[in-house]
């Protein structure tokens, strides 16, 4: 099943946002997500389907 | 401390005289909310009050240490001062007749609609990433137009930091390759980022103006 990532295509073996996450060596607690244009709370883990689109948008410190 | 007023009222439009036409008009009585009131939020604030923005809500429950004078806009004087005051104090030295609603709070998912309440857009000016990833979730969920920062520590390049839209109702600066704020922050990044923030907020204000004239 693949589903794209941030414009790139993305193979996933376990179908949820929190195996993407650790899949992709990713930090919940700085980033913000978007799945089919709705904004996923990232605390919560959401089921993905195959050709969903995701923005995930990470954030790094300093202001 | 207010600044000493003794010219007459309509005097105070000289400011944006030099102003490129119909930015002064596209930013009054905008209501627009600045989340942290630090590097980001200090110099951004200054950017938008220039450019003729006077309606401010500044949020930030921190006081000013000697370690904040590398790059937010405040002075030596004013350590140990609430930053949301201290800021109010500074920005009413270049234009007295501004409003400022002041927040010495820290923000959270529940006090957060109503302190930006009315904003037309809101500027995330936080410093921890953790604390930039709640507040963008918080205020794009609820509608709210937001522009972030993310991507200004380190000594790069500053041409690097960019302005892009990932998301609808977020624009975001940054470079991609910003270490985290543990390397440190130099005052001209963390400016230029405040700027492209003033910037994409005058842009946004004055695209609504131009679509409200439209219609």
């Amino acid at each position: 099943m693949k589903v794209i990532v941030n414009e790139k295509e993305h193979q996933l073996t376990e179908k949820d946002l929190h195996s993407l996450f650790k899949d992709l060596k990713i930090n919940p607690e700085v980033v913000v997500v978007e799945k089919n244009g709705e904004i996923i709370p990232r605390k919560n883990n959401c089921e993905l389907k195959d050709g969903d689109r995701l923005e995930i948008i990470k954030f790094v410190g300093g202001g | 401390m207010n600044p000493k007023i003794n010219s007459p009222l309509d005097n105070f439009e000289e400011i944006f005289s030099r102003n490129v036409s119909g930015i002064r008009a596209a930013l009054r009585g905008k209501k627009i909310g600045i989340a942290g009131c630090g590097g980001l939020g200090s110099n951004l604030a200054v950017n938008l009050v220039r450019m003729g923005a006077d309606n401010l809500v500044l949020v930030d429950s921190d006081k000013i240490e000697p370690s904040n004078l590398n790059r937010q806009y405040y002075f030596w004087d004013q350590i140990g001062s609430l930053k949301a005051k201290a800021l109010e104090e500074n920005l009413k030295r270049i234009h007295p007749l501004i409003t400022c609603e002041c927040h010495s709070v820290r923000i959270n998912s529940s006090n957060l609609q109503s302190i930006f309440s009315g904003c037309e857009v809101v500027a995330e000016c936080f410093d921890g990433a953790g604390d930039k990833a709640r507040l963008v979730e918080d205020l794009v969920n609820k509608g709210i137009p937001v522009v972030a920062v993310s991507g200004v520590a380190g000594k790069n390049s500053a041409e690097a930091i960019k302005i892009k839209r990932p998301i609808k109702n977020l624009i975001l600066i940054g470079d991609d390759a910003s270490p985290d704020c543990s390397e440190g922050l130099i005052s001209p990044r963390v400016s230029i980022a405040a700027a492209h923030q003033a910037w994409a907020i005058m842009n946004f204000l004055s695209e609504g103006e131009k679509n409200e004239s439209d219609r």
